[in-house]
């Protein structure tokens, strides 16, 4: 039964994969994106890793699928019917792909690997996982979570919308408001000189 | 199912499938997928062998996975926003398309 469930598995998570690589349609791409990031965390739990398919469940599924399907829908004309992504160098792409997977089959298949004979249930994934980042790894979680927070600030203030009137505005203010104080000032001499650079790149 | 060989047989289909789709793809977006096939390759490989080459009480690979998901979600939300930018300065989000730099 087992075997029968994750043969399933492993052709699902193939052939989805293989239609988010050639799909000519972005939003079926995403889609089966989904089914394979769903496959994946079945093969979790094969793996006994339960906290960790959960984990995928959410982070990739709930989140960063989301926010890819965002992508999609905020960088294409909306009057598109069909949002499609065109490819090229298709000959060398599968040139190169195929001889990087023949290359890591045949390492795969004749590599002996040292297997230790562990067949029994383990115990509860979420206990260990706990003490090691709290212990072991707790320098390298507090950094990731540094990280984390600053990558999404960063994103936030990348794709802020700034809108014209914003930089009309200021213009005005700093035409009319000469004799402020000297940290408005500054401010807004700020502001002008990265809305001048914009409009230079954006020229 | 028992055997790791099978675990790593898929991954690595996955990550050519990732690698073909950061080659041929066009639309920005759909590197953005491929490479997170890739990492999600990288993230069975590490469990296949935290399972199968050690003892159940030692789960650094799962720490590991746990590290490579925050990162894939820190660098789809960073990369997204550059896409956007990309729209809104060139209009479109085809690579190709993307030459201002090039001499």
């Amino acid at each position: 039964m087992g075997e029968v469930i994750f043969l399933g598995l492993t052709i699902l998570i193939a052939i989805s994969a293989l239609w988010v690589v050639i799909s000519p349609n972005l939003v079926h791409s995403a889609t089966s994106l989904l089914v394979t990031l769903f496959g994946v965390a079945g093969l979790y739990v094969f793996l006994y890793a339960d906290f960790l398919a959960a984990t995928q469940v959410v982070i990739y599924v709930g989140g960063i699928l989301v926010l890819i399907i965002f992508g999609v829908m905020l960088t294409n004309k909306i009057d598109k019917p069909v949002i499609v992504s065109d490819s090229s160098n298709k000959i060398i792409g599968v040139f190169i792909s195929g001889f990087i997977f023949s290359i890591l089959s045949i390492v795969v298949i004749q590599t002996n690997w040292p297997v230790l004979p562990n067949n029994t249930e383990g115990p509860s994934t979420v206990e260990l996982i706990g003490k090691l980042i709290l212990g072991k790894y707790l320098l390298p979680f507090e950094l990731i979570s540094i990280l984390l927070l600053a990558a999404l600030v960063g994103a936030a203030l990348l794709a802020r919308k700034k809108t014209v009137n914003e930089e009309s505005d200021l213009k005005i203010k700093d035409n009319e408001d000469d004799n402020n104080s000297d940290s408005d000032e500054i401010d807004i001499q700020d502001d002008k000189g990265q809305s001048l650079e914009g409009e230079d790149l954006n020229g | 199912m028992d055997n790791i060989q099978s675990y790593l047989l898929l991954s690595s289909l996955l990550f050519s499938l990732g690698i073909y789709a950061v080659i041929s793809r066009q639309n920005a977006v759909a590197i953005l997928m491929g490479i997170e096939l890739i990492l999600n390759s990288a993230n069975i490989n590490f469990i296949a062998f935290n399972r199968f080459t050690s003892d159940l009480y030692h789960l650094d690979g799962h720490v590991f996975t746990i590290f490579v998901i925050v990162l894939a979600a820190a660098e789809a939300a960073v990369a997204l926003a550059i896409i956007i930018n990309l729209f809104k300065n060139i209009g479109s989000v085809n690579v190709d398309d993307a030459t201002e730099l090039k001499g």
